[in-house]
């Protein structure tokens, strides 16, 4: 019996003793990495900050497959598709967009654009959150200016695409503004209350910038946050803070010339870009970029399908013959001597000769200087701002003369001018909509497709992209009845 | 068998003799125990037997396996009992949960299958051959690319987002390989557990069901060699949606869409019609690019019948389903030898299967070989283990399968409009061919000195992609499994097993730089080689002793499993060769990544089994368990099972009713858990406790951090509490069977990614939030409607009704694509806009909007609209579960000649069927196909039609709603086998002991409510572009030596 005892005892302690370490439970993640073992990391905060800059141009952002879901330049370029300045060949990619079914609550376009800018706006939040202005070393204060300067356009954007400008309805719903502290949903807040919150981001951001140096153009400085600043004063009609910042922000920069402009806008060396993405084989996205979609000379959708993007007949006769900017589209008179395959009205602007390795610019000089102009032309300064417009426009046009309008003419040649040099790059819808124009695609001689063939009145309705119905169903501060109209 | 301790001690009172028989004769060998006491012998060659009764007693208990036991009060010295023939089956033994027991001890719900009938399956991976077979249990092919496996569904629905995959065992350790690398022949028995009772020992992972695969050991005295040959054709096995296959017919469609969305947009109906007629082939926006006939471009369609004009003369079709789509051969070798001796039992195998898929370049092929040895070099020890190896290639060119990519070979066969060739045309429609003579893929693009530009999917042209890209996806599997096991003290051994499953696999892409996606880049070459090896130790302390009707068997165990996975991959572009799938053939690096993965589970467990006297039983399992997938404070699970039951034939009260041949009453109850959260793209997620971020190139290789899921400390087991009652009556000699079986699975705690509003940017957050019933019954009837010496006739039928119901969720509503979860719902429920029919004028699809009052309040009145963006959302009132579910077989044996036909099916349920949707596209791509109802949607002069007006231009018509909801009900003939084991006269003189030959047939017909639409593909009845189910039927031979 005693043996017996024995036995047994052994075995089971032979049972116990064979069981594991009591770490053998404990794994680490050794693919993504724990938040307990980034904040070990010294650089956490600048990885997060450089993650930031790595989503805005990374495929699937916006938490879609869609080959238009690649970030910051995708949602700039489907916006473009929804103002009268581009037309679209053949309904394809970003026909959704052009006919303005991407707006309501249940295209997966809102979507994308609602992610593409609130995920990022999570990723800034976890680095204001984390630093504190007043402690904080100069190294710090880059990160936290960096943050708020890209908190601040992500939600000028958003507010941009999903209320009416600022200037008239600042009382109107706008979007919720999420603070990284705790998940719980957001109402809408005034537009008043978000351009506030968007304003003081950015007058935060630039003093913190003070003294930072970029090591590449993919970073915010704060040359960048004072263009983001000055785009905002724009929209609310501080004239004279605009032409201010616009002039800081540009400092030290000129026009680039007729030659550059006409070499592709693929490279972020461009002397006039700003920021940007740099894209090589590895952060390429192939299929779903840019060029793939508005390089009508490349191998992708536009070049290949023929899907081309095409520039609004109106717009292209109003350009002289001796712009040169006239050139980056095929005339309707003759053929393009190089790209004989593309039709009439063609856009040549955007040319990547790599497979789909081009850059993204995001932020050129030229809009600094339109801003400028504007904003003086607004205030009363008409010849500051015909200088300013000559200082631009003769870069691109020999026979360019200083203008001699003044009051609402010279404030027309001006947004001539901004739809000229811009084109392409983001600005038109929201143009429309912070200068109170309808949408004319229906006109004599007009090359629009007929699955966009329509116009709209000022300020309509569809100029608000609808709250995608996902954030309606996740967020109790939001009911039903807030949703913008149909 | 119960153990008989035999004492001298006692006094005798009485002594009774007698004798025992059943059937008509005298039984040999039957036990006779004095009820209540140890005492008891067994009857003589002749039936009789002598014994003596201690004072005190007066019953006597007679058993004989076959027979039901049967007690006896003494009334005098002699006794003679006639036995009523009971089940055999009963005695059977069944591997369950880390042992075996007879079926009679068992008191969960268990099915077993054994090798007789795995053997007769050909399906590669053998799980997707039991369809049908197992009642309550759903096997769902989702895909018909050979190699791949099926999802496994017991009893309903055990999880929201975390894996509601069962645990599978391979000779007794948790498996983590893929079961297609094991042969079936290699396979003895395979278990399913279905209720906690019988698998509450596999705690951590056993909540959604268990299913044991034991393989081949040694079996007969000496030696036996078998040989398996089976060669056969594998097919489509369920025809395509019917979709436009004549050029002819798909001019007219798409003349007759520009038309009517003209009209639609104002156009007067002549003009519409002759800027359809004219635009048809080229100088439009939706100009189809390629004329197939004789005629000029816009002279094909004459406008004032809408046809094609008579007299023209079709120049080429080509025809991608054809090319894409063909025959294919199946083959198969199994060889295996057993042997075994008194201290000795070997098995060893080698096995062959090249499974080739009726897809262009699909297919799988495996080689395994097995080994397996186990020695007993003493009374006391005995060691053992096995070893399979398997290589497995898989040509899976579909990629993207279930999408509508144009890589998609089955999305391209049915979209691509059948007026364009796969090959290259000149002016004239005559083939054009290069300098060789071949002929010329056409990829339809821009500028490639091939006339026309196919407005659909240009760039790409499938059957020369698939042809020319390589995809090779090679996998080692290597799975051994060594055991110890001393025997002491009588009553206890102890079991050391030490099991180590590994998968090497390596997966190379080379998309050819010749043409499609990869041609501006001259190839792009993707290898990712990754390793996956799970270790898992366990200590068993059994003990079993009997006390006269009394017998217990207890164990107590240790587990551990270590998981470790790695991954590295890496892309080039820019290839020299054509046709070499090394990284060293391609130069520009575009991507390398590595990581590794470790998942670690720890568990102690014990068990304690009881039956007093044959008659009832108790299992009692207890196990706690620990993962690494859960935070330190909330790891730890404890599980237990708890089950009875109850032999009712063994009670003397029943003793009368002879055609019963047992009645088993069963009663189970217990707990299990599951870990296995996934990400909600799919994936497990081994780190859920904490928030988790992905290492990114920021460019100039610059680190970043990008946020891709947040964790929680508080995350815990989801737990699932089963409870089952059943019974199983056999009658007549085991001649007739019915199991039934009620079950209530309550999962609690269930992991669950809540999701933030979007705005918080952070996706969703995990936690344990809702709970969920599943109440169900099952049953299972069998008869032997024929059996005598040459013929038997048998018929199974098993069938399975559960409901599903959300008892507890966090917030009012949570939505899941088409599905909304809401409390005292079931999980899939469909909550869509609801079609409300066509708005005859316009042809416009209408959907319901609630009436609204003057406060702006629903009135609860329904109205229509034709604007799909203002339609509200409603519970349509179907759902993805199906009402019934099962399967049912016959079969036939005359002589040496059987016929097994085996069905499944399901009645009830509604699938989303996505691929008619999209063939009934509105704005499709240009040069998109459409099924053949488009000629029943609304026109102009087709009013009263049941489809909407589908057009060039309208982006509404054709929108998710329930309108494209269909009946997911199906009967599929699963198998056909004909065999004929062939008398032994024709073969013993050769040396052979046993030769059968047979056809067999599987997935050979599917009845379903729409031609292409197979309910089968998907859990849920989605119809998505999926690699069709694959018929194989093949004919061999079965030789034994």
């Amino acid at each position: 019996m005693r043996n017996k005892l024995i036995i047994i005892m052994v075995l089971f302690i032979a049972l116990i003793a064979t069981s594991c370490q009591k770490e053998f439970l404990d794994t680490k993640p050794a693919n993504t990495i724990s938040n307990a073992q980034l904040a070990e990391n010294p650089a956490a905060l600048q990885a997060i900050i450089n993650g930031i800059y790595a989503n805005l141009r990374t495929y699937a952002i916006g938490g879609n497959t869609g080959h238009i879901d690649y970030g910051l330049r995708g949602v700039m370029a489907g916006l473009d598709m929804m103002s009268h300045d581009n037309t679209l060949s053949v309904f394809h990619w970003y026909g959704f967009f052009y006919n303005y079914d991407a707006r309501v609550q249940t295209s997966s376009r809102t979507r994308i654009i609602w992610n593409t800018y609130y995920t990022q706006v999570a990723e800034a939040n976890s680095v204001i959150n984390a630093i504190d202005p007043a402690t904080a070393d100069p190294a710090a204060k880059a990160l936290l200016g960096q943050a708020l300067a890209l908190r601040a356009l992500f939600t000028f954007n958003t507010a941009r695409i999903y209320a009416h400008t600022y200037l008239g309805h600042e009382g109107d719903l706008c979007i919720p503004m999420p603070n990284g502290k705790s998940f719980e949903g957001k109402a809408r807040a005034s537009v008043g209350d978000v351009y506030a919150q968007i304003k003081a981001d950015l007058e935060a951001a630039v003093p913190l910038l003070e003294g930072f140096s970029r090591s590449t153009k993919q970073e915010v400085n704060q040359a960048v946050s004072q263009a983001f600043l000055a785009r905002v004063y724009l929209e609310m009609g501080e004239w004279s803070k605009a032409a201010e910042m616009a002039s800081a922000a540009r400092a030290g920069m000129a026009p680039m010339s007729a030659a550059e402009w006409l070499s592709g806008f693929s490279d972020i060396n461009q002397s006039e870009c700003m920021w940007g993405a740099d894209i090589d084989g590895e952060s390429s996205t192939i299929f779903a970029s840019f060029f793939s979609h508005f390089d009508n000379t490349n191998n992708g959708y536009a070049g290949v399908l023929g899907v081309y993007k095409l520039i609004d007949a109106k717009l292209y006769s109003q350009i002289p013959d001796s712009d040169i900017r006239k050139s980056a589209f095929v005339s309707p008179d003759s053929a393009n001597p190089t790209y004989p395959q593309l039709p009439a009205y063609s856009n040549i602007k955007f040319r990547d000769p790599s497979f789909f390795e081009g850059d993204y610019i995001y932020l050129r000089v030229a809009e600094m200087y339109l801003i400028e102009a504007e904003a003086k032309a607004r205030s009363g300064d008409a010849s500051g701002a015909a200088q300013v417009l000559f200082d631009l426009v003769s870069t691109k046009d020999p026979a360019y003369t200083l203008s001699t309008a003044t009051g609402d003419d010279l404030i027309e040649e001006i947004y001539l001018q901004r739809r000229i040099e811009l084109w392409g790059e983001g600005h038109a819808w929201y143009d429309l909509k912070r200068l109170k124009k309808p949408l004319e695609r229906d006109y004599a001689g007009t090359n629009h497709a007929s699955f966009g063939l329509f116009n709209l009145p000022a300020e309509d309705n569809k100029f608000r992209f609808q709250i995608p119905e996902d954030e309606l169903n996740a967020n109790d501060a939001i009911s039903a009845a807030e949703q913008n109209p149909n | 068998m119960t153990l008989f301790i035999f004492t001298g001690l006692s006094q005798a009172q009485q002594t009774v003799t007698g004798t025992v028989t059943g059937d008509n004769e005298p039984l040999a060998g039957a036990s006779i125990l004095v009820q209540g006491t140890t005492t008891g012998t067994f009857s003589d060659d002749a039936g009789n037997f002598s014994i003596k009764m201690p004072a005190g007693t007066n019953t006597l208990v007679f058993s004989f396996t076959g027979f039901r036991s049967q007690e006896v009060v003494v009334t005098g010295s002699r006794v003679d009992v006639t036995l009523i023939p009971g089940s055999y089956v009963l005695d059977e033994v069944v591997v369950t949960a880390y042992g075996s027991q007879t079926k009679r001890e068992i008191t969960g719900s268990v099915v077993s299958i054994n090798s007789g009938e795995i053997e007769k399956i050909q399906n590669s991976n053998i799980v997707q051959g039991l369809t049908g077979k197992i009642a309550g249990v759903q096997i769902i092919a989702q895909n018909g690319q050979p190699g791949e496996g099926p999802s496994v569904r017991f009893r309903g629905i055990g999880s929201i987002n975390a894996s509601n995959e069962p645990l599978y065992v391979v000779d007794g350790v948790p498996f983590n390989g893929n079961i297609n690398s094991i042969a079936t022949q290699d396979i003895e028995s395979m278990t399913f557990l279905k209720d906690a009772s019988s698998n509450a020992l596999y705690g951590s992972r056993g909540a959604n069901g268990v299913i044991i695969v034991t393989t081949k050991k040694g079996k007969k005295n000496g030696i036996e060699i078998t040989l398996d040959v089976k060669t056969g054709r594998n097919t489509r096995s369920v025809a395509d949606y019917d979709v436009i296959t004549d050029p002819a017919q798909y001019y007219e469609a798409w003349y007759d869409r520009h038309r009517i969305g003209l009209i639609n947009q104002g156009i007067s109906a002549d003009t519409a019609a002759m800027i359809a007629a004219a635009e048809l082939i080229s100088g439009g926006e939706f100009s189809l690019g390629y004329n197939n006939y004789n005629l000029p471009d816009d002279q094909v369609l004459d406008p004032s019948t809408g046809k094609v004009r008579a007299g023209a003369n079709l120049l080429y079709q080509d025809l991608w389903a054809e090319e894409l789509f063909s025959p294919s051969s199946r083959n198969e070798t199994h060889l295996g030898v057993r042997s075994m001796t008194d201290k000795t039992n070997a098995f060893f195998s080698l096995g062959y299967l090249d499974d080739s898929g009726y897809a262009l370049k699909s297919g799988f092929q495996r080689i395994t070989g097995r080994g397996s040895m186990d020695f007993k070099p003493s009374k006391w020890l005995k060691v053992g283990g096995n070893i399979n190896y398997a290589n497995t290639q898989q040509d899976a060119p579909v990629q993207n399968v279930g999408s509508s990519t144009y890589s998609n070979l089955f999305s391209w066969a049915r979209n691509v409009g059948p007026i364009y060739p796969v090959y290259a045309r000149d002016e004239n429609g005559a083939l054009m061919l290069d300098q060789n003579g071949d002929k010329i893929y056409d990829f339809g693009q821009v500028g490639d000195g091939i006339p026309g530009v196919r407005p659909y999917g240009a760039f790409n042209n499938p059957v020369a992609t698939t042809l020319l890209d390589i995809d090779k996806n090679s996998r080692d599997n290597l799975s051994t499994r060594v055991y110890g096991r001393i025997t002491f003290l009588e009553d206890f051994d102890f079991t050391y097993n030490l099991s180590a499953d590994y998968i090497g696999s390596n997966i190379t892409t080379f998309a050819t730089p010749v043409g499609g996606d990869a041609s501006g880049v001259n190839g792009r070459l993707t290898t990712t080689a990754t390793t996956a090896l799970t270790v898992a130790h366990q200590q068993l302390l059994n003990w079993k002793k009997s006390f006269g009707e009394h017998t217990f068997a207890a164990l107590a165990g240790h587990e551990s499993n270590d998981y470790h996975f790695s991954s590295l991959s890496a892309s080039k572009t820019q290839a020299l060769l054509g046709d070499l799938a090394v990284l060293n053939n391609a130069t520009n690096i575009q991507f390398a990544t590595g990581f590794e993965t470790d998942y670690r589970v720890e568990g102690y467990f014990s068990r304690l089994n009881y039956d007093f006297r044959n008659k009832y039983f108790i299992n009692a399992s207890f196990r706690r368990d620990g993962t690494s997938v859960f935070s330190p404070e909330s790891r730890w699970g404890t599980f237990y099972g708890v089950g009875a039951a109850w032999d009712m034939t063994e009670e003397s009260f029943l003793d009368n009713v002879g055609f019963l041949t047992s009645l088993r009453l069963k009663a189970s109850y217990g707990q299990q858990g599951n870990d296995a959260i996934l990400y909600e793209g799919g994936g497990r997620n081994y780190y859920s406790y904490v928030d988790q971020y992905n290492v990114i190139n920021a460019g100039g290789g610059v680190p970043g951090v990008s946020f891709v899921s947040l964790g929680n400390t508080a995350l815990r087991w989801e737990n699932s509490t089963n409870i089952n009652l059943g019974f199983d009556a056999r009658f007549l000699k085991d001649r007739f069977s019915l199991n039934v079986e009620y079950f209530i699975r309550k999962v609690n705690d269930l992991l669950f990614y809540n999701p933030l509003p979007l705005s918080e940017g952070r996706g969703s957050f995990p936690d344990n939030v809702g709970d969920m019933e599943n109440k169900g019954i099952e049953f299972t009837v069998g008869a032997q409607v024929v059996r005598t010496r040459d013929f038997t006739w048998n018929i199974n039928l098993n069938a399975t009704n559960f409901t599903n119901l959300i008892t507890r969720l966090p917030q009012e509503f949570i939505d899941d694509g088409n599905f909304r979860l809401e409390e005292g719902r079931n999980r899939y429920e469909y909550y869509m806009r609801e079609y409300a029919g066509i708005e005859t004028e316009t042809g416009d699809a209408m959907w319901y909007i609630d009436e609204l009052d003057a406060n702006g309040e629903p009135t609860g009145n329904r109205l229509t609209t034709t604007e799909y963006n203002d339609a509200n959302e409603y519970f349509v009132g179907k759902s993805a579960i199906p009402d019934l579910y099962g399967g049912f077989a016959t079969s036939l044996t005359f002589k040496g000649i059987s016929l097994d036909v085996n069905f499944a099916y399901q009645m009830g349920g509604y699938g989303y069927d996505g691929v008619y949707q999209n063939s009934l596209g509105s704005a499709p791509d240009v040069g998109q196909n459409y099924h053949k109802d488009i000629f029943n949607s609304w026109t102009p002069e087709n009013t009263d039609a049941t489809i909407p007006r589908i057009d060039l231009f309208d982006t509404q018509n054709d929108n998710a709603s329930d309108f494209w909801l269909v009946d997911a009900s199906y009967l599929s003939l699963q198998d056909v086998i004909l065999g004929y084991e062939l008398p032994s006269s024709v073969y013993s003189k050769i040396g052979v002991n046993g030769l059968r030959l047979y056809a067999a047939a599987s997935n050979v017909y599917l009845w379903s409510a729409r031609q292409g639409y197979d309910p089968r593909l998907s859990v849920v009845g989605n119809a998505s572009n999926e690699y069709s189910i694959m018929r194989s039927m093949s004919i061999g031979a079965n030789v034994r030596f």
